[in-house]
């Protein structure tokens, strides 16, 4: 009986233990790289209040071009990065300015 | 051989002119030459577009285009200059030079729509050719590892440039 307890009170633990991981920890930075003129993920997930970095590994500047007015990086420089905070909720898409191919996607929950 | 009958299909495809062969994989500086005057044809293709295309796509390519080649040909001189090496001119680069003039001329006779068509055209023929010269001959035949690593980096700028040259090109039909 004590056994079944115990083993009923562990469960929730072992549960949550072996259960999904939250994907990223509040409060700190996702990292986003920018190489061969790709967003690296090209889907990122972040938490509101969460800031993304995102940064330029390529020879030629880009940019992180948003629906979401705010999200509107300039021209990020090679070797440079652009840091955002996420504060609304919703699904953004962005693309770079300069090259039009280039596409990535915000999630913030 | 690859890189003349490459080349030659370009400037066949841009410019009407015959390439005569490069018997030999090239060399360090006559890379360089080729890399700097293929950046330098593509911006004066692009002012030539900037100033005479009514086209807001088109226009805009074309100051992406000088943007960029610019860019590449900066950080490709710095290289060179610190790697003490002398770009060498050779047949495939005064045959870019040459096969850049005669694209001008083209262009220079046309307006308008047309215009924009044959801008647009030799810029997809362009970047595909290029892209294959430094596929098959460029990054093989470049002997100093950051020399090849400078035509690896540019690379994917190629294949954007191609990629966005296309769109344009499916926009204005």
């Amino acid at each position: 009986m004590v056994r079944t307890l115990t083993a009923l009170l562990l469960l929730p633990g072992l549960l949550s233990m072996s259960g999904p991981v939250p994907r990223h920890r509040p409060g700190r930075d996702r990292a986003i790289v920018i190489e061969n003129f790709a967003y690296a993920p090209a889907t990122d997930t972040v938490r509101v209040g969460q800031a993304v970095t995102w940064t330029n590994r390529d020879i030629l500047p880009h940019t992180v071009t948003g629906t979401s007015p705010r999200l509107a990086s300039g021209s990020i420089a090679a070797g440079g990065s652009w840091r955002y905070v996420a504060t609304r909720r919703g699904t953004f898409t962005y693309h770079c300015r300069f090259h039009p191919t280039m596409h990535g996607t915000l999630v913030v929950r | 051989m690859k890189l003349h009958r490459i080349l030659a299909g370009l400037l066949a495809t841009s410019a009407g002119v015959a390439a005569a062969a490069l018997a030999q994989a090239p060399t360090d500086p006559q890379i360089a030459a080729i890399v700097v005057d293929a950046n330098r044809v593509d911006i004066a293709a692009g002012k030539l577009a900037v100033a005479r295309s009514h086209n807001a796509q088109v226009k805009a390519f074309a100051r992406d285009m000088i943007r960029d080649h610019s860019a590449v040909n900066a950080q490709a001189v710095k290289l060179v200059t610190r790697l003490h090496v002398k770009p060498e001119e050779n047949a495939t680069s005064r045959q870019l030079t040459a096969g850049g003039v005669t694209n001008r001329k083209n262009l220079q006779t046309k307006r308008g729509s047309a215009f924009d068509h044959a801008y647009i055209d030799n810029e997809v023929a362009y970047h595909q050719a290029v892209l294959d010269a430094v596929d098959q001959t460029l990054i093989p035949s470049a002997s100093n590892a950051e020399l090849k690593d400078l035509l690896t980096k540019t690379r994917p700028a190629f294949v954007a440039h191609l990629a966005h040259a296309k769109q344009v090109q499916a926009a204005l039909k």
